[in-house]
């Protein structure tokens, strides 16, 4: 079994959900090939989005650093920015589900009560995932357009991956941004909005980028060819045999190891040769490949592949495409939908195409859902519902960690030029939902872990109060805020961008 | 007369004697064991073979044996011949078979790749042309992937994956998509896997639970022994039978091969590396013998070997190897002989200039030679440790004195300087034996005079137990040799060291031996009786765990 593979599986069993096949694509070989002639000092930017349902949300209180009192105080102006309480957190503040992340905790700037989807009338906080914002322009079908319109005198405002990659003349450096995700739902309307979401993320609404679901996709997009038919194809031969020689090294390393078991030490040192040996060939192709990106491997995705499999998958590709050059901002989104009806019953962050395989093996103990006509606040909290949807936490902060491990090289260490977005689930502690959220809909906690010293990011929390907490949302801090601050923080001035916010996030700006 | 016991004795001696060398690097805990041995009255009893469980490499004929099988086309497999060859040992320990000191090098995995490239691309390529499997036919399902991959990794293998095996190569086949870049890529990559496979590379002979040989195992084992080819269709339809577990279908499978290899390379490939007589390792003057053909030299040799396999296998043959008056000889090396005339082919005759068996063939004599004169120490010691199965006494040597530049000086009268009291104690072991081939110059052609005086190739034979005793020429002591059951039990270890590689456990070798001895001497000689003995036995399909009985 070849190091990145035993690195994988452990990955995984750490997890606790299961070991998935480790291949190999040939899409990367033309990263490898291509990777060389692309910079790779320039600001990386990874988004990671998860789009939950209701049932699937984690209370805020999961998300939020613990052991910090402070709350907002009932009748306290905080339109006056000074007031903006900023705390200082500790390791121990750091919350459980966030702890594949931990080792990166003096590089983090948690921001919470950014409010995202605003409307006049306080009770209409639609389906849409607002999280759009973060492009400054998207609305979404079936959501509330006008909480984050742009201003109508700024039709277009650059998108995160121009920012990022071009700074104040981003606007030449266009799509260069991987979007990838899994959209599982249901419902089909959730589904197009998280695939929506994903879709405005990063390039906003006038030239939206696909997101790329699956391997093959992504591929496409690399490659700016359709493999789906394998028609047309025109990688180069010496694509071809490099794809190939992965493939086959890491059947060889595996094969060594089943091999291994019958024999003695002495016959095992020899197998030991042997793979030392196809190792020095490795390196050696590489070498002659002018390949100067050493990534890790990535997963793959043959069609019907577990859900977890093909998101890390996904994410292991997008960090190619990071640490390759390729791209410089990644987006990575997961709908983890469940219907709300009885006629699915108890299947927890279930696909239905691919039974019942999204992190299976936690039941809720009960045959029927009770939550369906209940009151939608958090309802479905029962103890099985909490570690299934923990653990679905769990895995997608862990595949944070493994980018930043992978793009540094380093366990723990934050790569240089890097900046991640981690955006929490939109249920119950984002508030997407309409449906009786008021109470904690305000309460989006951003994660940011950076080192542009631009940002506030040395282990800061800062808590902005909310509309739906205390009704004042004219002075409420929304999502083109930040949207607005972000960029700031990289170098680019937006004008006063969105409709309701217009002020700039000073607490967040070092 | 040599008492019975006392050869008995003597011959365990010479086995453990060449065990010592053979295993010289085992450490210290071997030597122990061989002196509880040799103070064991029951020690003397013949012991079954004892061999460990093991993967036995491939070595270069037999890995390109192994993938040449899968070519079609001859023009693709001249062009498999025109790769650098993986896993060649230029240098052995002492066999090609020798498995216990092979490893795979950086270079062997680079020249094994290229082949294993060049042969999956062909056969990709043709088996999709010719549309002759069902992924060719665009059938992707599983019933067609999980085929493929059971069917060649049999073909491949030679034995049946379990499933968890196959799921490796199963991998290959469908990693990502099954159309990316393409079904024909896919299935390239597959058989990449399979030829480039520690399973391919390594043969196996782990055995089951009991250690015994699985019936594939046996397969591959007889087949690439005897043939360095991996086991044909027959032998397999024994393996799928199971048959293979019996020793008298084994017996069977060994004659068929065996009768199969009249010109064996096997059987030469053993000979050559026993012998030495195929590499030369000294550069010649051509001016003082133009027609000197090295080559020539070694077919010559080649040829003799064949004959005497062919017509004197089964009668003292060891005798016959050692004391043949016949040479074979062609155009191109009738001069060797102090012959002229035109020969269309090989052509087997009576040596016309005094040469006694393979130890006089020119081959032999010109792989022991300096640029400019013979080698005789080099001679002596292989006869003293590969003849006789001695040894030299282990001493540092300080410095070595080179010999004398003069002309008018006999080689024997130059080699005075080794028998000073520091260097006879080990120059006295081979400078006789080496010295007796100086009526044969260093292009290995035969004289009466050397440095313009008579030549003297007088000396004394010690090591046999059963012929020692002064010698007058090369032709006393080679009868002397092949008359010796010291140098024909020497012959059957180095035997019974080739047919099963290197790892027959030590302190048991000696009285392994014994079985084969007895199996030669019953049969009248017959050295093929020996080699089917060798790996068709129950005992040559048993294998013990590392440092077990």
């Amino acid at each position: 079994m070849s190091k990145l593979q035993r690195d994988r599986r452990l990955f995984l069993k750490h997890l606790g959900v299961g070991a998935g096949a480790l291949v190999f694509n040939p899409f990367l070989d033309r990263l490898f090939l291509e990777a060389h002639a692309q910079s790779v000092s320039q600001q990386k930017l990874i988004i990671f989005y998860m789009n939950a349902q209701p049932y699937m949300g984690n209370p805020a209180g999961e998300f939020l650093p613990k052991g910090i009192n402070f709350d907002i105080q009932q009748g306290k102006n905080y339109s006056n920015a000074t007031a903006i309480p900023i705390t200082k957190m500790v390791a121990g503040d750091w919350p459980t589900l966030m702890a594949p992340m931990a080792p990166f905790f003096q590089n983090s700037l948690v921001v919470e009560g950014v409010f995202h989807g605003a409307h006049s009338d306080p009770g209409v906080v639609q389906h849409g995932m607002r999280y759009a914002g973060l492009n400054g322009i998207c609305g979404l079908a079936g959501g509330d357009s006008v909480a984050m319109k742009a201003n109508p005198s700024i039709p277009h405002g650059p998108t995160i991956d121009q920012i990022i990659a071009g700074g104040p003349s981003g606007q030449g450096v266009t799509h260069s941004s991987v979007l990838v995700g899994l959209a599982n739902s249901d419902y089909s309307w959730e589904k197009t909005y998280t695939e929506e979401t994903l879709a405005c993320f990063a390039s906003g609404a006038n030239s939206p980028v696909p997101y790329l679901s699956r391997t093959r996709a992504l591929e496409r997009k690399l490659f700016g060819q359709d493999f789906i038919d394998g028609k047309n194809l025109s990688v180069s031969d010496a694509g071809v045999k490099t794809a190939r020689r992965l493939r086959v090294m890491d059947a060889l390393k595996t094969d060594v190891v089943n091999l291994e078991r019958n024999i003695s030490s002495e016959y095992k040192d020899k197998l030991n040769v042997f793979l030392s040996s196809l190792d020095t060939y490795d390196k050696k192709k590489m070498a002659e490949a002018s390949i100067s990106c050493k990534p890790s491997a990535p997963s793959a995705l043959a069609a019907g592949s577990a859900p977890e499999d093909e998101l890390l998958g996904l994410v292991d590709g997008a960090t190619l495409a990071l640490q390759c050059g390729l791209t410089n901002v990644v987006g990575i989104g997961s709908g983890v939908e469940r219907k709300h009806s009885t006629d699915i019953g108890f299947r927890r962050n279930v696909d239905a195409k691919v039974n019942n395989r999204w992190f299976e093996g936690v039941v809720s103990p009960s045959g029927t859902d009770p939550f369906y006509n209940a009151d939608w606040n958090y309802h479905s909290y029962d103890a099985a519902w909490k570690e299934g949807n923990q653990r679905v936490v769990k895995f997608y902060v862990s595949l944070l960690a493994r980018m930043l491990e992978n793009l540094s090289g380093k366990r723990g260490v934050m790569p240089a030029n890097t900046t991640v977005i981690f955006l929490s689930d939109r249920g119950m502690s984002s508030g997407g939902n309409h449906h009786g959220f008021n109470g904690t809909n305000g309460r989006q906690p951003i994660y940011i872990w950076s080192t542009n010293p631009a940002l506030k990011a040395q282990a800061n929390y800062i808590r902005y109060p909310t509309y739906s907490q205390y009704g004042r949302w004219k002075n409420f801090h929304a999502l083109s805020d930040f949207y607005r601050t972000f960029a700031m923080a990289f170098g680019v001035n937006l004008p006063n961008f969105g409709v309701y916010g217009g002020r700039v996030l000073n607490e967040i700006l070092s | 007369m040599v008492g019975w016991r006392t050869y008995k004795k003597m011959k365990f001696m010479v086995a453990v004697l060449l065990v010592m060398v053979f295993y010289q690097n085992c450490g210290p805990s071997f030597t122990t064991k061989v002196s509880s041995q040799l103070s064991s009255e029951d020690s003397l009893q013949t012991t079954k073979l004892s061999l460990e469980k093991r993967i036995v490499p491939l070595d270069s004929d037999q890995y390109v044996n192994s993938l040449q099988k899968f070519l079609v086309s001859s023009v693709d497999v001249t062009s498999l011949k025109t790769l650098s060859r993986p896993f060649e040992r230029p240098n052995p320990a002492r066999f090609s078979t020798d498995k216990t000191l092979v490893t795979v090098t950086d270079s062997d995995i680079e020249k094994a790749w290229s082949m294993a490239e060049f042969v999956a691309g062909k056969v990709a390529s043709s088996t999709f042309l010719a549309k002759q499997n069902c992924l060719s036919l665009g059938d992707t399902s599983a019933s067609c992937l999980n085929g493929l991959v059971s069917s060649w990794s049999k073909k491949v293998f030679h034995s049946n994956l379990t499933p968890a095996e196959l799921a490796i190569y199963h991998k290959v086949l469908t990693d990502g998509n099954i159309h990316i870049p393409s079904p024909q890529e896919a299935f390239t990559g597959m058989l990449v896997a399979m030829l480039m496979s520690p399973r391919l590379v390594y043969r196996q002979e782990v055995g089951d639970s009991t250690g015994k040989l699985t019936s594939f195992e046996i397969a591959n084992f007889l087949a690439y022994t005897l043939t360095d080819n991996p086991p044909d269709a027959e032998l397999m339809l024994a393996a799928d039978n199971n048959s293979l577990l019996d020793e008298v279908e084994r017996e069977k499978q060994t004659r068929r091969l065996l009768s199969q290899l009249d010109t064996n390379s096997k059987l030469l490939k053993f000979f050559r590396e026993y012998f030495l007589y195929s590499t030369m390792d000294s550069t010649k003057d051509l001016a003082q013998f133009p027609k000197f053909d090295f080559p020539a030299a070694v077919k010559d040799t080649d040829s003799l070997v064949q004959y005497l396999l062919k017509n004197n296998s089964d009668k003292d043959f060891w005798k016959q190897l050692m004391s043949t008056n016949k040479i074979s000889v062609s155009t191109k090396s009738a001069p060797f002989y102090g012959l002229t005339g035109t020969y269309a082919t090989q052509t087997i005759r009576d040596a016309p200039d005094q040469r006694v068996g393979l130890l006089t063939q020119p081959s032999w004599l010109v792989h022991f030679t300096k640029d400019d004169d013979n080698y005789a120490i080099g001679r002596g010691l292989y006869i003293r440790e590969s003849i006789l199965c001695g040894e030299l006494p282990k001493r540092e040597i300080d410095a070595i004195p080179a010999l004398p530049i003069d002309d008018t000086m006999t080689l024997r009268e130059k080699m005075e300087i080794t028998t000073s009291k520091s260097c006879n104690e080990c120059h006295a072991k081979m400078n006789p034996l080496g010295l007796a081939y100086q009526f044969f110059d260093h292009f290995g052609r035969y004289r009466v005079t050397e440095a313009g005086q008579p030549v003297d190739a007088k000396g004394a034979l010690d090591g046999t137990g059963d012929q020692d005793g002064d010698f007058n020429n090369h032709q006393d002591m080679m009868r002397k040799l092949a008359s010796s059951q010291t140098t024909e039990a020497c012959f059957l270890a180095h035997s019974l060291q080739f047919w099963l590689g290197g790892s027959v456990r030590p302190g048991l070798a000696a009285s392994q031996l014994q079985t084969y001895i007895d199996v030669y001497d019953k049969n009248g000689g017959n050295f093929k009786e020996v080699i089917i003995k060798m790996v068709s036995s129950p005992e040559a399909i048993q294998r013990v765990d590392a440092g077990g009985q």
